[in-house]
């Protein structure tokens, strides 16, 4: 059940260029949240910014009862939000829509995440479950350049993670795809996770959709974040309209068309 | 205690405050952030005949103070409203009245749903959409022009005993004939405004942000237009008017009732704060105090418009 929150900053510090991470109180957000679901944020302040920001969950810490976001500075909503101090709260309407489905995956099993920019935050937080849960993780991340690249050294501690960049400045030289044809396709995986630009996901899709199930979080310009506005739909298999916000926006990848 | 009950045809509302159409679905979504029986009443999203798909997305831009549209009538049909939609809100919430909003192609297809929808007793009144901006044939051809507009309405009366409200665009040189010629084809109330057409383009891209082109504009920016076109709209009629365009506040709520409207509909506030219209409920009868209003009756209607 989704829930209007004020919720305290109590951290926000840049991971790398134009972008930041975000670290909310949320104790009741932290029980409920499952990784892939998504924070609908109002810009403080800037009443002219009329609708919300979606942001994917990052991380939760249920001990401290915080949860995190990462985002990129795109346009004037999040350029403003870089202000916002500590100590100050944002207007959160959270948990939204579904995340990855992980609640059968059983210890040892391998699986494959992927991500690429700002898909890549909220993997962190489901690596982790998932290392938790007992799973075999191995991530892909895909980067710009290694100046631009974040959270390396955090992936690591939950499994094995293979690096990619555009320009070849860090680990593999090429986007992610180029990087599981090249060293992935001898492994065993028997669930993979994808976060990410269109194209990084249509990889993923097209690479393991038919041997395991395979699962994708979409992106959409949104209006009302929970369902009622149909202005964040996307096509399906069956030539159908699912709601991104609310159906999603974690698909199986079978189900959706890209 | 100021009174803000409200009575129009076919709706006795306990408040003048209602979603308006598209902006709340069909009341399931919203239901989670509070309970829906304190709106006085609740309009649904547009419903055609047959399913429709809409447009291709992007399917809304943010705008200064507002956003653009261009859902293009996505809906599930009137089968799957009076199946699934209406019976969940009479199930849920049997006291409270709902709107539905209807859209169609042709006069055919909209009198077959205002038909249809007799079925379902917790509808009190139609909204007939001749006004969406979004799709080729999505009734804004009926709304930009007197003479159809006014045939629509004589067969959508002609088929069922609901009130219809027609609901009018702003997106014409003079709405007053369109409101003048509903009203003589037997129109029960009106409804206005629906969103302006609009365009928006990234920077970046150089292309235009929604897939459409062109959206509807509506929230606060729209606010002064909804109150101009309402009031002009007041002055060459006493049907009652369903005001809406850029509500957030009971303020701007009773700002629009004084230009001419004797219900109020909020719309794209609700994506911004899920409890608009719970806070606008709540917080009239103070504002009407603060501004000494005892009721909502036609009396607080600017007197330039009577
Ligand atoms: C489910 C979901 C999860 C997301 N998670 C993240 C994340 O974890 N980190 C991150 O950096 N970004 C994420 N995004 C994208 C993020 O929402 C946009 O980058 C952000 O809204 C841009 O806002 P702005 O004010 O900078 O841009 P502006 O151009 O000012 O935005 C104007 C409007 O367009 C919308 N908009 C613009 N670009 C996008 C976009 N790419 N996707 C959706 N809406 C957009 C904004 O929400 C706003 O309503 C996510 C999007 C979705 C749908
Ligand atoms: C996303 C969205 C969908 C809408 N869908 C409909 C619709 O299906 N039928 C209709 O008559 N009006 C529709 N409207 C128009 C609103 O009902 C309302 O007339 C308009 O948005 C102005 O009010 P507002 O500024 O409070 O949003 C829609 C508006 C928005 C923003
Ligand atoms: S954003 Fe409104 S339905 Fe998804």
């Amino acid at each position: 059940m989704p829930q209007q929150q004020l919720l305290p900053i109590v951290a926000q510090h840049q991971v790398a260029p134009e972008i930041y991470e975000m670290i909310l109180t949320a104790p009741d957000l932290v029980q409920t949240a499952q990784p892939g679901q998504f924070i609908d944020v109002l810009v403080p302040d800037h009443p002219e910014h009329f609708l919300r920001r979606p942001f994917a969950i990052a991380t939760c810490d249920a001990k401290q009862g915080q949860i995190s976001f990462t985002y990129r500075v795109k346009g004037p909503g999040t350029e403003a939000m870089v202000a916002c101090q500590v100590g100050t709260s944002l207007d959160v309407l959270g948990p939204l829509g579904h995340g990855f489905p992980i609640a059968d995956v059983t210890p040892g099993t391998p699986v494959l995440l992927v991500g690429g920019g700002t898909g890549i935050p909220p993997l962190l937080g489901l690596a982790q479950r998932l290392q938790q849960q007992g799973a075999q993780v191995t991530t892909v991340l895909g980067y710009r350049s290694q100046a631009e690249s974040f959270y390396q050294d955090r992936f690591a501690k939950t499994g094995e993670v293979c690096i990619a960049s555009d320009d070849g400045t860090l680990g593999f030289h090429g986007h992610v795809g180029l990087l599981m044809a090249a060293q992935l396709t001898e492994r065993h995986f028997e669930r993979a996770f994808a976060c990410g630009p269109k194209g990084l996901l249509m990889a993923v899709k097209n690479r393991y959709q038919a041997q395991m199930p395979t699962y994708l979080s979409l992106e959409s310009r949104m209006a009302c974040g929970i369902g009622a506005c149909y202005a964040c739909v996307t096509p399906t298999t069956d030539h159908e309209l699912k709601k991104i916000c609310s159906d999603g926006p974690v698909f199986p990848a079978q189900e959706v068309v890209l | 205690m100021p009174d803000v009950t409200v009575h129009l045809p076919g709706l006795d509302l306990k408040n003048p405050i209602m979603p308006a159409s598209g902006c709340f679905g069909f009341g399931q979504e919203y239901s989670q952030f509070y309970d829906l029986n304190q709106l006085g009443a609740l309009i649904t999203k547009a419903t055609t005949l047959k399913p429709r798909q809409g447009n291709p997305t992007p399917r809304v831009a943010e705008t200064e103070s507002g956003m653009l549209n261009a859902i293009g009538l996505q809906n599930p049909g009137v089968d799957h409203v009076l199946a699934k939609e209406l019976p969940w809100l009479a199930e849920h919430y049997p006291e409270l009245p709902i709107i539905v909003n209807v859209a169609g192609t042709h006069v055919d297809d909209y009198a077959a749903v205002c038909a249809a929808l007799k079925a379902a007793p917790n509808v009190k009144a139609i909204e007939l959409n001749i006004s969406c901006p979004n799709v080729a044939h999505g009734g804004m051809e009926f709304g930009t022009d007197p003479d159809s507009a006014a045939q629509l309405t004589q067969a959508c009366s002609a088929v069922t005993d609901l009130p219809i409200y027609v609901k009018l665009s702003p997106n014409v040189t003079d709405i007053r004939p369109i409101a003048e010629a509903v009203s003589r084809a037997g129109a029960a109330g009106l409804s206005l405004i629906n969103t302006l057409v609009g365009e928006r383009f990234d920077l970046m891209t150089r292309q235009p942000i929604l897939a459409n082109v062109t959206g509807g504009l509506s929230g606060p920016a729209v606010k002064p237009v909804a109150l101009r076109l309402i009031q002009q709209v007041r002055s060459v009629t006493d049907l009652p008017i369903i005001g809406m365009g850029g509500v957030s506040t009971a303020d701007d709520a009773l700002e629009m009732l004084v230009a001419g409207a004797d219900a109020i509909a909020v719309g794209s506030a609700n994506f911004r704060e899920p409890l608009a219209c719970p806070n606008i409920i709540a917080d009239l009868p103070k504002r009407m105090t603060h501004f000494h209003f005892e009721n909502l009756t036609k009396e607080i209607h600017w007197e330039g418009t009577k």
